[in-house]
């Protein structure tokens, strides 16, 4: 799943429409659009560094964000680079408590990259000698909220340029609404890039049946069904054909055991037959 | 996992963070001059990067990324227990760059660090200083390629090459560079010093193929090897970490006999033999990060906090390979770990 935080609905319109995503109306307190096939669920957080940590925590709560998801942070910023131009943030500064956070940039993309600072009220003027360094008011507390959740590889904070500070009051909604149109395509393919790299996460799980069958019929306790499960999970990935070392246990009437000292007996038997 | 890596993840070294007090660094200058089309970003302290928390080391393994730093504080430390020391008293080891190029699946080093990117110390002066300092109360036996393989880097940094100019200076110093490089040879500034002792890693093939991602192959080592016996060098030959596969003693055997038939064997230094071991800690760090490792994923003994192969299995596999090379070299030149001594 790719977890998208916007501050502004009119930052999230243009996505909720190319994923079709659907309004979760079981979410009050913010608004939250989800598409399941698409693995995709957006949330407009609101503006500003509170708003945005809440909605991060309170939704990655909610939904059980995991090891093979991801978080986007989308959203505007001041800057005097070009106009409309998205950048990843590899670096990320709350002016506030002058703490900086650097998420990974471990996947390809097709944007410029720059650093972010994240102010708490909306920036008057960007100085002219400042580079590409953007200006924000969330994206550092979606960073810090969402290092609870997901790891420094998992976060991607993308920001389009919309003002210099000055010109804020000039940005319409629309217009907004327009830059993420123009870079649909670029953001849409890293969406998916990062959705592919997360399934090939997927864990190698040994067979929960035969599992519970060997740890009531070896009396595991619990220290015991750990190694047992190690044990398996080794053999499903070194390749090794538990089933018949377990059957042959099963014929010579090994198993299942009739006591917990029989059941220890006969697990060092096995553990000695798996390797 | 190549074709993953092309779909997926960032060219190595794409990223580079640099410590403002080292930007101007001279050494700095040259490292990122290796890297034009880096992406260039300042950091205060390497830690502000390297010590994040939540970072998953196998996965920055894939997109490796380099941070140049200035060590303050300790840096040289004493020799770890799990460490043969080759009996040597006064047993140190220093880390000027901290994690590896290579990307072995077994490595203790996706345990002990928090993170898979490469830290590159560019104050090598003071670790000079720092050494000269030990030497003058006594006779120093140094490793300066424990957490890293400098030697696998060489052609960016130049360290081994520099510690070996420090080391013509300093009579009483001993070092030992470890590697799995095929390639130092080609290094113009490399040369054989007194006192220093290039420890090769040897590995059979299949282990090679399947645990040691990027490193060269067997026949490349040895090929390496029998060139800078010629060309002088003291080399140490490590049989360390042995790994377990099913037909390990086939795999092991095969090895042996390349070993013997590309290597003078009565030219070798020493040899060191080892199973693989790892501490408790390290190894819970490492199966989190990589779950679907079969190596890291085996089911270790944890005797006295370090894990390793049950103890018949380690006695087998050691006993294995000491007789073998027992045939090729003299007993007092076989180190084992356990032992801590010469057999």
């Amino acid at each position: 799943m790719v977890y998208i935080f916007t501050a502004m609905y009119c930052e999230a319109h243009a996505f909720i429409d190319f994923f079709h995503l659907k309004k979760d109306t079981s979410q009050t307190r913010f608004q939250v659009f989800y598409n399941e096939k698409e693995q995709i669920l957006l949330t407009v957080t609101g503006t500003g560094m509170l708003a945005a940590s809440v909605a991060v925590s309170s939704i990655c709560t909610a939904y059980g964000a995991k090891g093979e998801d991801f978080l986007v942070n989308l959203g505007c910023a001041a800057g005097r680079g070009e106009k409309n131009q998205i950048f990843l943030c590899h670096k990320i500064s709350d002016t506030t408590t002058n703490q900086t956070f650097y998420p990974d940039v471990l996947y390809r993309h097709p944007f410029l990259e720059t650093e972010i600072m994240t102010v708490a009220k909306p920036l008057k003027k960007v100085k002219k000698n400042e580079g590409n360094i953007l200006y924000d008011m969330e994206a550092s507390a979606v960073y810090q909220a969402g290092i609870y959740f997901f790891g420094t590889h998992q976060m991607s904070f993308l920001k389009a340029v919309s003002d210099s500070g000055t010109d804020l009051s000039h940005v319409t909604p629309k217009e907004v609404e327009q830059i993420f149109c123009l870079n649909m395509e670029s953001i849409v393919d890293y969406i998916k890039r990062l959705q592919k790299a997360g399934r090939a996460q997927k864990r190698v799980e040994p067979d929960g049946n035969l599992f519970g069958k060997l740890c009531r019929d070896l009396h595991c306790s619990k220290a015991m069904a750990d190694t047992l499960f190690f044990y398996l999970r080794y053999c499903v990935l070194a390749d090794i054909d538990v089933f018949s070392v377990v059957s042959e246990l099963y014929k010579t009437h090994r198993l299942p055991c009739k006591d917990k000292r029989e059941g220890k007996v006969c697990f060092e038997e096995l553990k000695r037959r798996l390797l | 996992m190549k074709s993953l890596k092309e779909d997926y993840y960032n060219s190595l070294f794409s990223h580079i963070y640099v410590e403002k007090s080292v930007r101007t660094h001279v050494r700095t200058q040259r490292i990122l001059s290796k890297f034009p089309n880096a992406h260039i970003i300042e950091i205060e302290h390497y830690k502000d990067v390297f010590s994040r928390r939540k970072q998953n080391y196998v996965l920055q393994h894939r997109s490796q990324n380099l941070i140049l730093a200035a060590k303050a504080g300790n840096l040289i430390y004493k020799g770890a227990p799990v460490c043969q020391n080759f009996g040597n008293e006064y047993f140190y080891y220093t880390s000027c760059m901290m994690n590896c190029v290579y990307d072995c699946e077994y490595c203790y080093l996706k345990g002990m660090y928090p993170s898979g990117n490469l830290v590159v110390f560019v104050n090598l002066e003071d670790f000079f200083d720092k050494t000269q300092e030990l030497l003058k109360e006594h006779p120093v036996y140094l490793c300066v390629s424990y957490d890293t393989d400098l030697l696998a880097f060489e052609s960016v940094l130049g360290y081994a090459g520099e510690w070996a100019s420090f080391l013509k200076q300093n009579p009483n110093l001993q070092i030992e560079i470890r590697t799995k490089s095929a390639g130092f040879l080609n290094i113009r500034q490399f040369r054989p010093v007194f006192g220093m002792i290039t420890a090769v890693t040897l590995s059979p093939q299949m282990v090679i193929d399947a645990y040691e991602h990027g490193t060269p192959s067997l026949v490349r080592r040895l090929e390496c090897v029998a060139q800078a016996q010629r060309n002088g060098f003291a080399v140490r030959l490590c049989f360390d970490p042995m790994i377990y596969c099913p037909d390990w003693e086939a795999q092991y055997e095969q090895m042996l006999d390349q070993v013997f038939l590309k290597i003078d064997m009565k030219q070798i230094k020493d040899v060191s033999i080892g199973t693989f071991r790892v501490s408790r800690k390290y190894l819970k760090n490492m199966r989190k990060d990589n779950p679907d490792s079969v190596i890291v994923q085996f089911p270790y003994e944890n005797i006295g906090g370090i894990c390793q192969y049950p103890k018949e299995l380690t006695n087998r596999m050691e006993t294995f390979l000491l007789a073998r090379l027992k045939e090729q070299i003299k007993e007092d030149q076989i180190f084992l770990w356990e032992k801590e001594n010469r057999i």
